[in-house]
């Protein structure tokens, strides 16, 4: 989270950007520019997407910032075309499709939130097999922590679709996490 | 048998796992093709506002007799104030198209001692660490490497700071202030693998740091060298103080004579908490401010409290984040042995940065709101008496000043941080005479003023 300076300097840089300075803009692609791949990355799941995806969306920001009437609103108005440079590179590839990795298995007796090799690897699978639209829903309200409406907002959608999506997304990881739960362990499989 | 585990704990914690940073080369490919790329044109509704010349003379008109109008009265001289609360000068709401210095910034030569400070540098976007004559002078560069988290020692001989390695990674490091003697980096003792930033010297160069684990909070906390006195080696290394709650524990500075630490306790990342003093064997410990009030440090700020010379009482500004941001707000003079505390001044807006002087007569602390440049620097006694706005001849944006040695001058930073267009100046305590100290326009951090030449 950004303190009041933070904000005001963030606010200065898009005013003076909004101008065609270019120094400025590439300020704001330094300031900015790790949040979005953060984002970016959760949503593809591949490093190399996410940083298309990115380039995508502050070439996108470069040209269309003049039409920003609310600077305040910068970030959130990256982000909504970050997420569309996401879908895009979502439907220009399905390489992730197969590119799953197989780990080795191990107990499944973990305290909460210590993810266990399993299940990083049941996880991912049911992250890849999600519409990345649902991804995006979850990397918003997990990973930037925030509110359904808020996410609504940032997606351009109706605060009901999102709150659908998270519950789609929500139930699909859920169940992942238990088929991995009746998965038997590395003691209890065959040789 | 296990407890059921909580699948949304473990979403939430795989969504957090992966990168962070946008690489370098991702960065410098997006710039060259912005360089090709044009922006759309923009074409405002003037252009096609139908009006007749005499309308839009008289526009013109009004608009320059406001603008004059507004400029004379943004400019004219601040009152004195006779209250012992501040009165704050319309010179501080002006916008930050008006922060024109009206003094001739010149730099004098009676200005003794070193002036540390560190400046963020854009197109690195990192911070460097600098030391210049308080005469004026070629500032030269403590570090090559990127750094932060400067602090003074009160002989004001040596330094201890922090270098960025590896990522975010923060390795403490000190070296002279005085000559180029090379810096000594000091990684973890053996066996500690922690996180070390520094916090605070005290006049035996005890050093205290705040200390983390990104993957046991339970071992955020303080950490102490302690028997240091033959340099700035490792010397004893004990923990101080343990919190709870995954908040972490800021050193802010110890007490004149050593046997007490005043520190910040907030949430990781935040530079708004409480404030408690310590004492170094741990006995002690004692929260100064009241909820809901914070107080606020931050690198841009400094410190939200220091000590009084006689280290008995401390001041520190408070407001609390409430409703408006800065509700409440208040300078206070508290008795630390007691936790009892006296509001001597009740600002508008927020207060922060309460510096007491070296002599003990004067406490300075800043005011801010949320507009662009309404910053101002004031002085007053401890009892709130004889309150001077000593930054109303440089400029507005007048921000976080720290003490000359002697107490006869303060070292501010002025100018629109909004814009990272901010330079040092020096003031006298009345405020006149401001001249300008650095040429570079950026924004600075964890500036010190030391009597050593």
């Amino acid at each position: 989270m950004r303190d009041g300076r933070e904000e005001r300097v963030l606010r200065a840089l898009v005013e003076v950007a909004r101008q065609g300075d270019e120094e400025a803009f590439g300020a704001l692609v330094r300031s900015v520019g790790d949040g979005c791949m953060a984002i970016a990355y959760r949503i593809l799941r591949d490093v190399d997407q996410a940083e298309d995806a990115v380039q995508t969306a502050f070439i996108a920001a470069w040209r269309e910032l003049p039409t920003l009437r609310d600077l305040d609103r910068f970030e959130p108005w990256l982000h909504r075309m970050l997420v569309n440079a996401c879908y895009a590179e979502a439907r220009r590839s399905k390489r992730w499709a197969t590119n799953v990795r197989v780990l080795g298995v191990e107990s499944t007796s973990a305290p909460d939130d210590v993810l266990t090799v399993n299940d990083r690897d049941q996880l991912e699978r049911g992250m890849r097999r999600l519409p990345v639209d649902q991804r995006a829903v979850l990397v918003f309200r997990y990973y930037l922590e925030l509110t359904l409406p808020e996410v609504a907002d940032r997606l351009a959608i109706p605060v009901g679709t999102a709150k659908s999506r998270l519950h789609y997304a929500s139930v699909a990881l859920r169940s992942a996490l238990e088929a991995d739960a009746r998965t038997p362990t590395a003691q209890e499989r065959p040789a | 048998m296990s407890a059921p585990r909580d699948p949304e704990r473990l979403v939430r914690a795989f969504i957090d796992e992966g990168p962070t940073e946008l690489p370098d080369r991702a960065v410098a490919s997006i710039l060259s093709e912005i360089t090709r790329t044009h922006q759309r044109a923009m074409f405002g509704p003037w252009r096609t506002l139908s009006m007749s010349r005499p309308a839009l003379a008289a526009i013109l008109i009004v608009a320059v007799v406001s603008i004059g109008g507004l400029a004379l009265w943004a400019t004219r001289p601040a009152l004195p104030s006779s209250a012992s609360q501040p009165t704050h000068s319309p010179t501080a709401m002006t916008s930050p198209s008006q922060i024109l210095p009206s003094a001739s910034p010149t730099f004098r030569g009676s200005a003794v001692g070193t002036i540390a400070y560190g400046r963020y540098d854009a197109a690195e976007a990192a911070d460097h660490l600098y030391a210049v004559a308080a005469a004026g002078g070629v500032p030269r560069q403590l570090d090559s490497r990127p750094s932060c988290c400067l602090t003074v020692s009160p002989d004001g001989r040596s330094i201890v700071y922090g270098v960025t390695v590896s990522g975010s990674r923060i390795q403490p490091a000190a070296r002279s202030l005085t000559n180029d003697t090379p810096a000594s980096l000091f990684d973890s003792p053996a066996g500690v693998n922690l996180n070390l930033a520094p916090g605070a010297i005290s006049s035996k160069l005890d050093l205290a740091f705040s200390g983390w684990d990104e993957r046991d909070e339970t071992r955020n906390g303080i950490y102490l060298s302690i028997g240091n006195g033959g340099g700035l080696i490792w010397g004893n290394f004990e923990r101080l103080t343990t919190n709870t709650d995954g908040l972490l524990d800021v050193p802010l500075g110890f007490s004149p004579d050593g046997s007490k630490l005043m520190f910040l306790r907030a949430a990781p990342g935040a530079e708004r908490g409480d404030l408690y003093v310590i004492g170094l064997d741990g006995s002690g410990l004692r929260q100064l401010n009241r909820a809901p009030s914070v107080v606020q440090a931050s690198a841009l700020f400094g410190a939200g409290a220091s000590w009084a010379p006689d280290g008995r009482r401390a001041a520190f500004t408070a407001f609390d984040p409430g409703a408006a941001g800065c509700d409440a707000t208040g300078v206070f003079v508290v008795d630390v042995a007691s936790s009892i505390s006296d509001a001597i001044a009740d600002p508008d807006g927020c207060a922060t940065s309460a510096r007491w002087s070296p002599d003990g007569t004067w406490i300075a602390f800043e005011r801010a709101t949320n507009a662009p440049g309404d910053h101002d620097v004031w002085v007053m006694h401890p009892d709130g008496s004889g309150p001077v706005n000593v930054g109303a001849s440089i400029a507005t944006g007048v921000c976080c000043a720290q003490w000359s040695p002697d107490s006869s001058r303060l070292l501010v930073q002025a100018g629109d941080a909004s814009k990272a267009d901010v330079n040092l100046w020096i003031v006298d305590v009345d405020g006149s005479h401001p001249a300008l100290l650095t040429s570079v326009t950026s924004l600075y951090k964890w500036y010190a003023w030391s009597p050593e030449q």
